[in-house]
């Protein structure tokens, strides 16, 4: 019946089409914007229900065929969109209203969109201007400071390495920390994003409280972020860009100065008197090594994407390449990258979509990087002694015994350390409304990654004939891995209003996710001088000569499979409720604990809407809150409810040992979150954000049970802890000035967060690193012997007990936790913008505060043990005679790691300014195939404020050790648009 | 019209569950995974083979270079060179606390030996031998099991008790079960000893006199440790009875042969080692990792010890201070077996032993049939009293033993101080020339995560205050 009727409307239509063929006539007419009349160009004019439909020019004209008696619609972005019905008139002119609910834009959520009015959790969001064309190559350390409650770490200046991302603190001791990851609805390794375009990406939503979070279950604990890609639009012509970028990287500020030669000479006669004559002093050898092992890296990239589309069917593609140099040696990042995004409308109720990347990167990296190693050339360049050539008279590396920076110099230079990736992420979805308000849809998702990692090392390189390889004549090794996570959900939605007040929607979801890897990998030794970096250099190994390949390789499966459903309603988008529950099992866990269930309500309350509130200044004023419980399951190992043992040889003979402790009793850590907040705009949007309280309680937190040593083991993993997450976050975006040629705008966001230890079970605390975990004190409390100066009579150094008494006796047992943490209780950042006319320049700054790092370079720079290095300039002032008051005791004593070494790394950091001109269209009427220019200068990690001595006070860990710091850079951009 | 829409509403509703129903099917697929290259402990140890395999796992946990490098960088026997990498710098200066690195190392390397030859013997009620043999198979490891645990209980005691003679003194704690939770409390020295007595007495028992692989706990291996507790404890006659029959049936290497015995080509003297091979740790590398990069050269005092004619003093020193005594071979620098007992240790056990029971003349005996086999041209020495003879054998086991792991405790046992030359100690900033026996240092501290862990353990003087 239901064909039929679809026939004889078919049959209908061909008449009508043909009958007002006749009455077509060409509409011309101008958009400009009601606020300022300026025209307005690139408005959509499309003829309601057809596909006809152009694109207003620079000055805000059109041309378009239509007919008497149909409609046009005249869309653009953050305008109300209207439709005017073509009347007898042939020329039909606008003025587009702005939309004071473009506020209300469109934001991702979890499991799909909402507009932003109708969200009652805890979500913010970072739009692509913020994140496209900043020459970073990792996403998340673009996001620094951009969000509130979003802490981005960086640990690396290494091109393309992850940051430490936290939402709201650290909810987990032993498990992961890490949000979760979500790319156009697929599940991503998190920590691995040097192989994704982020100027492919449209924004990132940044999801924290348990109403938003909850619905992943035991992947929402700490927090989540929804990354979607740039799609096509319908209408118009295709829309073709190229932005190119050149630029510089260079060493940020130093906070530390090294000696000289002749300061070195000096000090060693101090330490043992005639060690250098007063003439071999003068005369001494200076080499500055930060000359040879720090370099001007380079920037390139280039950007291009097309994107466009008619009714039926939108596509985004885009090409790019990314090479970028660091400023230590041998380290760079090349990225290719391409995408191709589809969306099809196969009839009305059934609309198909695809997202596809595909990209290939290439790393080289500097030596041991962050590791105390004297191959580090992050260490080599401040421990090599300034009284050492880099260069022998004959032009080869001065290497050999003792010589740091010749060694660490010629490793660099000759031997290799490389990656290779290949990063596929894919997923494609289906959606069909099947019956009147209910919609089934099936996305499946992959996300793939094979990786090569290589080093090769020299027979002829000091390293390659002295660093303990097997033969002492150089190494080649080879791993390649690959990862696969593979997800599918599928789910069905009911959506309906009755009587225009009430709206309701309910979706029911299974999800299947799997994680698949495996590796293998071999290190050959006896390599060939020619062939140094590659196998074909690896000879044979015998009996007899030690060149005998180690294998190894290894392979893994992980698992969840998840029922849940969201239900939400509304009364007139003034009242909001909503609920979401789900099951998960995971294959991590025995039979007993394999499912969790987990739940989140919320409410929100539109108070704008109500009829009392008179203020015409404000905008919106919403109050949401909600209550919920998310899991963590990360960190766990795959099989660690059992124990296992491991395979290992001797005298060449298999045998097979106990490798780990299962504890059977393992199952989810739990946490409960509350959030309430408030969402505003006052005068017309010029003042918006929003605050948030929160408190995150987690129980049956994974904890390092610790054993005794005489248990073989150091710990075993129990969910008998408990920890809480306590604080605020708020953003503030004020327009001070909003005019036609100008405007100004500042915006500031913040996260305070307390985070506490509030259970060890049957513990009260135990050393972690450098730090204590304890309960009443937060994650990350340095634990450390208080110091207390040098005696001025004698040089000793000075302690303090554990009564804070000062004592010349240093005792471990003295330790205390009074030295602040390593994760920053304050964090945020702000920033600010002005555009007139074309230019525009912005500035951002992120900031953390209460941050304490221990810095572990002071004790080898400033320890006359380690003499035999070059030492920090702070050891010019060591004791030598009674009445020297000095922080630095006298030779003799022993350098023992105190409270010294704690330092307060809080800091400011101007990390972005970007200047820009956009050439007015004026200048490219005649040059008619491009249609926009775009100049820029950026410059990023420009300038830091802080107390810290190290390189970097921004790190990923709670130690200082000669990490790779994170470069200035400054680049050059244009923007074409065709 | 409603009715069709129904259908086809039907229809549609029927794919999706069929599609929802996939997902289900294959959900097993997500949530019961078996660990493919993983073994796990139900299945680990359920045949005499897997029980074999257990045993070498077992033998690939004994530790042995990080003793010998306690003794080396805690003693006279090193020279910090400038070209050192910053290791062990701490425990050469005396800069010990309760978390030095090293004594954690040590405490934690002995007691996983401990646990590891614990969980096998637990494994063994469950394996049923088939036959004969296989019973035998089976009771030989379990006795190499139970050396191995006395064995490694000795050398905790060694480290981490303030005294070897006094039998109240606090130990480590003894343990003859696999400690999972548990948090067990020091034994007394008695009472370590005692266990260790017992485990060796079964294990000689279980282990077939016919067994001779040096690389292995044999019946000699197990004499052998029992003729050095019974030297470090002063029970001076039971030393002499063990060390008497080892003497007889273990030949001296000579002044031709001894070089040999450090490029693992001679085995006369090896009575157990523990076998090192390409991939394991390398012993020589506590002092140079390569014969380049040298962090610690032999003291200038060890080094003039030796008279014209010591053909140990060419087997060890090469370049005046640089320490050959594991030369490794052409794949490992300084990859050798690590020698735990050799028969030259039983000619200055029973000396010791004898001098101590004032049989000066046969412990001079002993001294000098040593010396023969070491020295080209050595004349006989003759001991004129019990303070003369120990000091002097005290002397030759720094000699011979330099660099394997006695220095230490031979210091400690006999009340000696440590003595470094002045130009052994010109590049120390700390005052780390001498150190007095009396100083709390000789003895280990527990290490702090074990007090952290385990109330029921009691630091050793000197640590807490």
């Amino acid at each position: 019946m239901k064909l039929k009727l679809t026939w004889l409307m078919t049959l209908f239509m061909a008449f009508v089409m043909q009958f007002s063929y006749a009455q077509e006539k060409t509409v011309t007419g101008t958009v400009a914007s009601a606020a300022d009349g300026l025209p307005l160009p690139g408005v959509n004019v499309i003829v309601k229900g057809t596909t006809r439909g152009v694109q207003t020019d620079f000055d805000g004209n059109y041309s378009i065929k239509a007919n008497q008696g149909e409609t046009l619609v005249f869309s653009f972005v953050s305008m109300k969109t209207a439709e005017i019905k073509i009347g007898t008139s042939s020329t039909v002119n606008l003025s587009m209203q702005e939309d004071i609910a473009s506020l209300d834009e469109v934001v991702v959520v979890a499991y799909g969109t909402s507009k932003k009015s109708d969200i009652i959790g805890s979500v913010s969001v970072v739009n692509s201007e913020k994140i496209a064309q900043v020459p970073i190559a990792s996403f998340d350390q673009i996001l620094k400071g951009q969000s509130p409650g979003l802490h981005v770490i960086s640990g690396s200046g290494q091109p393309g390495s992850a940051a430490k991302v936290r939402i709201r603190g650290t909810h987990s001791i032993n498990g992961g920390s890490d949000p979760l990851y979500i790319l156009d609805g697929v599940p991503i390794t998190a920590g691995d994003f040097a192989t994704l375009n982020p100027n492919d990406f449209e924004n990132v939503s940044v999801l924290k409280d348990a109403a938003s979070t909850s619905i992943y279950g035991s992947r929402g604990s700490s927090g989540v972020i929804l990354i979607t890609t740039k799609r096509g639009k319908a209408g118009g012509k295709s829309r073709v860009k190229y932005s190119t970028q050149f630029g510089v990287s260079e060493i940020g500020q130093q906070r530390f100065e090294m000696m000289t030669g002749q300061q070195k000479m000096i000090f060693d006669n101090w330490q043992n008197p005639g060690t250098h004559t007063d003439a071999a002093i003068a005369n001494a050898v200076n080499t500055d090594w930060s000359e040879y092992f720090f370099r001007q890296g380079q920037t390139v990239t280039h950007d291009f994407s097309i994107s466009g589309g008619s009714e039926k069917t939108q596509f985004y593609s885009s090409l790019s390449y990314y090479d970028q140099e660091g400023i230590g040696l041998r380290s760079f990042l090349k990225r290719f990258s391409a995408r191709l995004n589809l969306d099809h409308k196969v009839s009305d109720k059934f609309k198909v979509g695809t997202s596809m990347s595909i990209a290939y990167s290439k790393s080289s990296f500097v030596a041991s990087e962050g590791g105390i190693n004297l191959n580090n050339p992050f260490a080599a360049v401040y421990l090599a002694s300034p009284n050492d050539a880099p260069y022998l008279a004959d032009g080869s590396y001065n290497t050999g015994n003792g010589l740091v920076g010749g060694n660490a110099l010629e490793n660099l230079n000759e031997n290799t350390s490389k990656e290779a990736d290949l990063k596929i992420v894919a997923s494609t979805f289906g959606e069909l409304e099947f019956a009147k308000n209910l919609t089934a849809s099936v996305r499946l998702g992959l996300d793939y990654i094979n990786r090569t990692i290589e080093s090769g090392t020299g027979p002829n390189t000091y390293l390659g004939q002295n660093g303990g390889l097997s033969g002492n004549q150089g190494q080649y090794s080879f791993n390649n891995q690959f990862e696969a996570n593979i997800n599918a959900v599928t789910s069905i939605n009911y959506h309906n209003v009755y009587n225009d007040l009430h709206t309701v929607d309910a979706t029911a979801y299974t999800e299947y996710y799997k994680y698949h890897s495996q590796s293998g990998a071999f290190t050959g030794f006896g390599i060939d001088n020619k062939l140094v970096g590659y196998a074909t250099g690896i000879t044979d190994g015998t009996d007899t000569n030690g060149f005998i390949p180690t294998v190894s390789g290894s392979v893994a499966e992980l698992g969840l499979f998840s029922v849940f459903g969201s239900a939400k309603y509304n009364y007139d988008s003034k009242y909001f409720f909503e609920g979401t529950i789900r099951r998960d099992a995971s294959s991590r866990f025995s039979d007993a604990n394999k499912w969790g269930t987990f739940y989140a309500v919320a409410a929100g309350w539109a108070i704008h809407k109500e009829d009392f509130l008179t203020a015409s200044w404000i905008d919106t004023l919403k109050l949401r809150a909600s209550f919920g419980t998310t899991g963590n399951q990360s960190g766990i190992g795959a099989f660690q409810t059992q124990g296992t043992y491991g395979i290992t040889s001797y005298n060449g003979l298999s045998g097979q040992v106990a490798a780990s402790i299962g504890n059977n009793q393992l199952k989810w850590e739990e946490s409960e979150k509350f959030n309430v907040g408030i969402d505003y705009g006052f005068f017309n949007g010029r003042i918006n954000g929003s605050v948030d309280f929160y408190n995150e309680d987690i129980s049956d937190l994974f904890i390092n049970q610790q054993l005794s040593l005489t248990s073989g083991f150091a710990s075993i993993d129990s969910n008998v802890g408990g920890m809480r997450n306590r604080g605020f976050d708020g953003i503030i975006n004020l327009d001070v000035v909003r005019s036609k040629d100008f405007t100004w705008s500042v915006n500031f966001n913040f996260n305070y967060n307390k985070n506490e230890i509030t259970d060890l079970g049957q513990e009260e605390e135990y050393e972690l690193g450098t730090s204590i975990v304890r309960e009443g004190l937060p994650f990350g409390s340095h634990y450390i012997v208080g110091w207390a100066g040098v005696n001025p009579a004698n040089g000793e150094p000075l302690y303090l007990d554990l009564d804070g008494n000062v004592t010349n006796v240093y005792n471990a047992n003295n330790s205390t936790a009074d030295w602040g943490t390593y994760e920053p209780v304050l964090t945020g950042g702000f920033g600010t913008q002005v555009n007139y006319k074309g230019f525009s320049v912005s500035a951002a700054f992120t900031f953390a505060d209460d941050y304490f790092r221990f810095n572990n370079q002071s004790f080898f720079q400033e320890n006359p043990n380690f003499s035999q290095y070059n030492l920090s300039t702070a050891m010019l002032s060591i004791w030598r005679n009674p009445g020297d008051i000095t922080d630095v005791q006298g030779f003799g004593y022993n350098r023992e790691f105190s409270s010294k070494d704690i330092e307060d790394a809080s800091y400011t950091r101007l990390s972005n300014v970007t200047i820009a001109y956009t050439l007015p269209a004026k200048y490219l009427e005649k040059v008619n195939f491009i249609e926009g220019v775009r100049l820029y200068a950026q410059g990023t990690n420009l300038y830091t404020w802080t107390n810290y001595s190290g390189f970097d006070p921004e790190d990923d860990n709670n130690i200082a050790s000669y990490e790779y710091p994170t470069p200035r850079t400054i680049t050059f951009g244009v923007d074409l648009n065709f | 019209m409603l009715r069709e829409n129904l259908k086809i509403g039907k229809i549609k509703f029927l794919t999706v569950a069929m599609v929802c129903g996939v997902a289900f099917t294959s959900c097993n697929d997500a949530i019961y995974i078996d660990p493919a290259d993983e073994i796990v402990e139900s299945n680990a140890i359920t045949t005499v083979d897997d029980f074999e395999s257990a045993t070498i796992g077992v033998y690939a946990t004994m530790g042995g270079a990080s003793s010998v490098a306690w003794n080396s960088l805690f003693t006279d026997e090193l020279q910090l060179p400038a070209s050192n990498n910053g290791t062990g710098i701490q425990v050469h200066t005396w800069s010990i606390n309760t978390s030095t690195t090293e004594a954690a190392t040590l405490y934690g390397s002995y007691f996983l030996t401990i646990n590891r030859a614990n969980k096998v013997l637990e494994a063994l009620p469950a394996i049923i031998a088939e036959n004969a043999a296989e019973q035998a198979t089976l009771d030989g490891y379990e006795g190499e099991l139970l050396a191995i645990r006395g064995w490694a209980h000795f050398k905790a005691l060694t480290l981490f008790s303030e005294s070897y003679t006094d039998d109240s003194a606090l130990a480590v704690p003894y343990l003859d079960y696999a400690v999972v939770l548990e948090k067990p409390a020091r034994n007394t020295v008695g009472e370590v000893l005692a266990g260790i007595n017992a485990d060796l007495v079964a294990a000689r028992n279980l282990i077939p006199a016919s067994a001779s692989n040096n690389i292995f706990m044999t019946r000699d291996a197990i004499t052998a440790l029992e003729a050095r507790m019974a030297l470090y404890t002063e029970d001076y006659p039971t030393a002499i009875t063990k060390s008497t029959e080892l003497i007889n049936s273990y030949p001296l290497a000579t002044t031709a042969t001894y070089a040999a015995v450090w490029q693992d080509a001679n085995e006369t003297e090896n009575i157990f080692k523990l076998a090192r091979v390409q991939g394991d740790g390398s012993i020589g590398q506590i002092y140079a990792t390569t014969a380049i990069a040298v962090d610690w050269l032999a003291s200038d005092k060890i080094v003039s010890l030796y008279e014209t004619g010591d053909v140990r003093a060419s087997a060890f020193f090469t370049d005046g201070n640089f320490i050959n005594k594991y030369p490794g071979d052409v794949s490992s620098f300084g990859l050798n077996d690590i020698k735990v007992f050799r028969v030259s240790e039983q000619y200055l056990i029973r000396a010791e032993a004898y001098a101590n029971s004032t049989q000066l003349g046969l412990a001079a005996a002993d001294y000098n049939t040593l010396r023969s086999n070491r020295i080209t041209g050595v004349t006989d020495a003759t001991f004129g009293n019990i303070l003369d003879a120990t000091s002097m054998i005290l002397e030759e086991r720094a000699r011979e033993f330099a660099f394997e792991g006695h220095r230490f405790f031979d210091l400690k046992r006999t009340g000696s101080d440590v003595e470094r030359a002045a130009t052994d100690c010109g590049l120390l900033s700390a005052n780390a020339c001498d150190l007095s026996n009396s100083d709390y240092r000789f003895t280990l501290p527990i290490p702090q995560t074990e007090i952290f862990t385990n109330p029921n353990v009691i630091q050793n003087t000197g640590y807490n205050n």
